[in-house]
């Protein structure tokens, strides 16, 4: 098959998506493909439209490539793609809006508040943050609300460290995240499938540092992880009943990966979903696929056979 | 008992001195700014297109004609003799009188760099640099586990009261530090030179606290202003090891630099570069040579001068007229960089994302010193962009900056309203 692998792009995260993208398009050659690599730029349409894939393979992060806008041209093009829609993956990297739809859903997520730098600019949302603080407590994570690989995340633990990591995060996106920081134990969930979902072996990571940030997600060493998660029976049953609900709330196909925290009482709480999981050599996809029994070939292969499958 | 996931198998193993090389996040972003679009004001990239190629093509047919097997051969550890002949006239050129059996000629001043803090740093050693400093000898050291001191500077370089209390403090305590690491001329980020008074002064102190001194000069050369002061070596040879390159004056591709030392050092040096790689390339080494004899590299350096001084200029300009009132800016003689010094409460490593989306980059203040600092801070390239892409690119950064200040008074920060702040609508 003809598949053509986006990659690199111009969010943040390029040097991310290119070595996921790499080691997908190496996948696909083993597999027998006939592959073509793409580092996104402004003659992404008229290549693809001279190129006429058979199928894109996304392995794009970030901006542009996560948000619901590659998806829509590929749409406008007929070209198939791996990964979940437009919708979904509008909604998926907008934390702000797929905790909304959380809640709609009844699915836990910790509480939080949305703020646009409009509100600090020309409506003096700073003399808000203390009512934030107080609704919510402290620790707080503060993040942008559109923005991958944890990129602008700091954690305020008290009132004053308030104003800077929200004008940190603003530096990612025109819109933060005030979450309560929920103290337990993070696991990253994968699901695979369109109409009967599959939910692989639970990632558990436990990074060295405070949180699982940018440094510890890509640093081998920095963070530990288990697959499975060493969870109580019931508890990982109930975490996967919850990841499970959150895909099909967000309309996902093919592909997520939805990151949740289990608290101290046992109850999964959903973070974020996640509708294009790295697949880098220290990515969890690929772990838990591994944990399956999957290799990371086999996984590219699952995900190509369930892109096609969507269109047919 | 859930499997651990080790990502990679070998982590335990390594030694502790690892602990100090790992990738970062602004490391990552950097990756966008080889993309066209950006314009990239963070490289510290020579302009090697200004280098006609016939003169290259030139040096390696002569070299290729006249003894292919020996350039295809392994060489002499300390360098192709005939190569240092030439790199002593480059220092001569600069006053630094100097002999062929005082230098080896090493991969880049790279590895120089590397190879002192082989032969010198024990961990928990001392050691002396400025503040800011080049990345590539920081990171360097470090892998040595040193305890790095740092000097700040001013137009003049060094503070030489600074650095006389660190040697005294140092030296009271029974930790006397192995050298002082500085690079006098248009200094990597900061652009700043030092003063002749205070060469002799620095070198007054080494000698008082008998102390080695490291000069990296890898910009020299490239003066395009002002007088030139005498290289540290011409005044003292019994302490300073001498680092030099052709990166910037022929080709950073062909990868060679030079180490002048004190004998019994450059003996500890030439075993050290023995067991890192036997020999600098052979080839490159002659082709160089070739160059360097049959080839005009005066008028060359002379052209990149030219060159460079008018893109400098254009940075300067620029920022004179989009950014005087909110940043201060160091103002080289030469080299490849000019040092922008933002108030306080802009941390320009936060603030890249922002002009990373507002296509263009910069390197952020905090990586050029050992420990957190500089962070308000960053460097700024001249040498790679032409000038009507500098001005862009500083005018984009002007819009950047001031957005970043009218946020950071939305959030508390005490800050005076500027002329033309940018609306929301601008950005």
């Amino acid at each position: 098959m003809h598949i053509a692998v986006l990659m690199g792009g111009r969010s943040l995260e390029r040097d991310v998506s290119l070595r996921s993208g790499r080691r997908v398009s190496n996948a696909l050659g083993v597999l027998g493909h006939d592959v073509l690599d793409l580092d996104v730029d402004e003659n992404l349409v008229p290549v693809l439209q001279r190129e006429r894939p058979e199928l894109v393979y996304i392995a794009l992060h970030g901006k542009f490539g996560e948000d619901g806008t590659v998806q829509e041209l590929l749409e406008i093009l007929d070209i198939p793609y791996t990964g979940p829609g437009v919708f979904s993956s509008a909604i998926g990297f907008n934390k702000a809006l797929s905790k909304e739809i959380f809640l709609r859903e009844s699915i836990p997520t910790p509480p939080f508040f949305v703020l646009s730098e409009a509100t600090f600019q020309e409506m003096g949302a700073l003399h808000a943050l203390a009512a934030v603080g107080e609704k919510l407590g402290f620790p707080l994570v503060v993040k942008p609300a559109a923005q991958g690989s944890a990129l602008g995340i700091k954690i305020a633990t008290s009132q004053e460290d308030l104003p800077e990591a929200v004008r940190t995060a603003l530096h990612y996106d025109d819109r933060v995240l005030l979450e309560k920081y929920v103290k337990g134990t993070e696991v990253a969930v994968s699901i695979l499938g369109n109409e009967e979902l599959r939910a692989l072996p639970l990632v558990e990571t436990v990074p060295h540092s405070s949180f699982f940030d940018f440094d510890a997600r890509y640093t081998p060493g920095m963070t530990e992880y288990y697959c499975p998660a060493r969870l109580e029976a019931g508890v990982a049953e109930r975490a996967v009943e919850i990841a499970l609900l959150t895909h099909r709330a967000l309309g996902c196909l093919n592909v997520s990966r939805v990151d949740i925290i289990i608290d101290e009482g046992g109850t999964p709480q959903v973070l974020e979903l996640n509708i294009s999981p790295g697949m880098t050599e220290t990515s969890l996809l690929p772990m838990a696929a591994e944990s399956a029994g999957l290799d990371f070939n086999e996984l590219v292969r699952v995900l190509v056979k369930l892109a096609m499958e969507k269109y047919s | 008992m859930s499997p651990r996931f080790t990502l990679d198998p070998f982590s335990d193993i390594y030694a502790h001195r690892t602990q100090s090389m790992y990738t970062s996040e602004i490391r990552d972003m950097l990756a966008i700014t080889a993309r066209p679009d950006i314009i990239s004001l963070a490289g510290g990239l020579p302009y090697t297109q200004a280098m006609d190629p016939e003169t290259i093509a030139r040096s390696v047919r002569r070299v290729l004609a006249e003894d292919h097997a020996a350039a295809l051969q392994y060489g002499p550890t300390d360098g192709f003799a005939p190569l240092k002949h030439c790199l002593i006239e480059v220092m001569r050129e600069e006053g630094t009188p100097c002999f062929p059996e005082d230098i080896i000629i090493t991969n880049g001043a790279q590895q120089a760099l590397e190879m002192i803090a082989k032969i010198f740093i024990n961990p928990g050693d001392h050691i002396i640099t400025e503040a800011p400093s080049y990345v590539g000898a920081l990171n360097s050291f470090l892998s040595y586990q040193p305890n790095i001191h740092t000097i700040p500077m001013d137009e003049g370089g060094m503070v030489l009261e600074e650095l006389r209390k660190v040697l005294s403090g140092l030296t009271a305590s029974g930790k006397a530090p192995k050298f002082i690491y500085t690079i006098p001329n248009f200094q990597n980020p900061a652009g700043i030179t030092m003063s002749a008074e205070r060469r002799f002064g620095l070198l007054e102190l080494a000698h008082d606290y008998d102390c080695l001194v490291v000069e990296d000069n890898p910009y020299g050369m490239l003066r395009f202003e002002g007088a030139a002061c005498p290289t540290l070596r011409s005044l003292d040879e019994s302490r300073v090891i001498y680092l030099g390159t052709l990166s910037k004056i022929f080709s950073a591709g062909m990868r060679i630099g030079w180490a002048a030392a004190p004998h019994p050092i450059l003996d500890k040096l030439l075993l050290a570069k023995q067991a890192a790689d036997l020999c600098s390339s052979t080839f490159t080494q002659m082709v160089a040579h070739s160059y360097f004899t049959s080839e005009d590299w005066k008028g060359q350096v002379q052209q990149l001068k030219e060159i460079y001084r008018s893109r400098r200029d254009a940075m300067l300009g620029a920022l004179q007229e989009h950014l005087s009132g909110i940043a201060e800016w160091t103002h080289p003689e030469g080299g490849l960089f000019v040092w922008a010094t933002f108030p306080d409460f802009i941390k320009t490593s936060e603030m890249l994302a922002a002009a990373i989306d507002a296509k263009v980059a910069y390197v952020p203040g905090g990586g050029f010193f050992p420990y957190q600092e500089g962070e308000s801070c960053m460097r700024l390239n001249f040498s790679y962009s032409d000038e009507e892409t500098i001005k862009e690119g500083i005018k984009r950064l002007a819009k950047v900056a001031k957005r970043e200040i009218s946020l950071a008074r939305a959030l508390g920060h005490k800050v005076p309203r500027l002329a033309e702040e940018p609306s929301r609508d601008d950005r």
